[in-house]
């Protein structure tokens, strides 16, 4: 194996027995894993990836599924640094918002789930009936 | 030939690993050996059947280890 690092100093790109690849570290410091491995769930269809644990960071490689052109690595590897921030964005939101979450969850069912108080009746005496006209106006709302 | 990589049991763990070895049982050999600080080294040998598609087969199997290990992980959070 051999790591040319030949290009931006964020991405190493080189070559292996595998073929081309592409690597970023990632600060698990400033994403979390979570974040991380949701983004590359997202990627696994589009290219073949694998994570590294090298402290204090994370590698990402990347590899093409079809071809070898570094220009198409460093493109992903772009994408894949801007999906990991939107990630680690809604994972924060996530965190600050889950209380409330949770409360509106809890309201909505409890409300759903509860009975009516003995007392409460509907009154369904006003409904209009079938042979009833629009002219007739028993609760006489044209005079009100 | 083999395919060798250390992997960290916090992002891959035991039992994905030995699901994606039952799922790659056709395609290749799987050995591992533990190593310190909650690692292993996994060694891929493709079967000489498949050899002409090593590099997917190895690749696939990274994948699919992978996209089990991210779902364990956000199954478990």
């Amino acid at each position: 194996m051999s790591d040319q690092g030949k290009s931006l100093s964020e991405f190493v790109f080189g070559e292996d027995e595998l073929g081309s690849y592409a690597r970023v570290c990632v600060d698990p410091n400033l994403y979390s894993l979570t974040a991380i491995l949701k983004t590359a769930y997202w990627f696994t269809d589009q290219c073949y990836l694998f994570l590294a644990n090298r402290p204090p960071l994370i590698e990402v490689e990347f590899r093409l599924k079809q071809g070898d052109s570094t220009d198409a690595l460093k493109k992903l590897c772009g994408e894949f640094l801007n999906n990991l921030l939107d990630q680690a964005v809604r994972q924060k939101v996530l965190e600050e918002t889950s209380v409330v979450r949770d409360t509106l969850v809890k309201k909505a069912f409890f409300e759903a789930k509860a009975a009516l108080s003995k007392g409460v009746v509907s009154d369904e005496s006003h409904l209009t009936h079938e042979d009833q006209s629009f002219k007739e106006d028993p609760l006489n709302i044209s005079g009100r | 030939m083999a395919f060798v990589r250390e992997i960290d049991n916090g992002i891959y763990s035991r039992k994905v690993l030995a699901d994606t070895r039952d799922a790659y049982r056709s395609y290749c050999d799987v050995s591992v050996t533990p190593l310190p600080n909650n690692r292993a080294s996994v060694s891929l040998a493709v079967k000489k059947e498949y050899m002409v598609d090593s590099r997917q087969i190895v690749l696939e199997f990274w994948n699919y280890f992978l996209d089990s290990a991210c779902k364990a992980h956000l199954d478990s959070v």
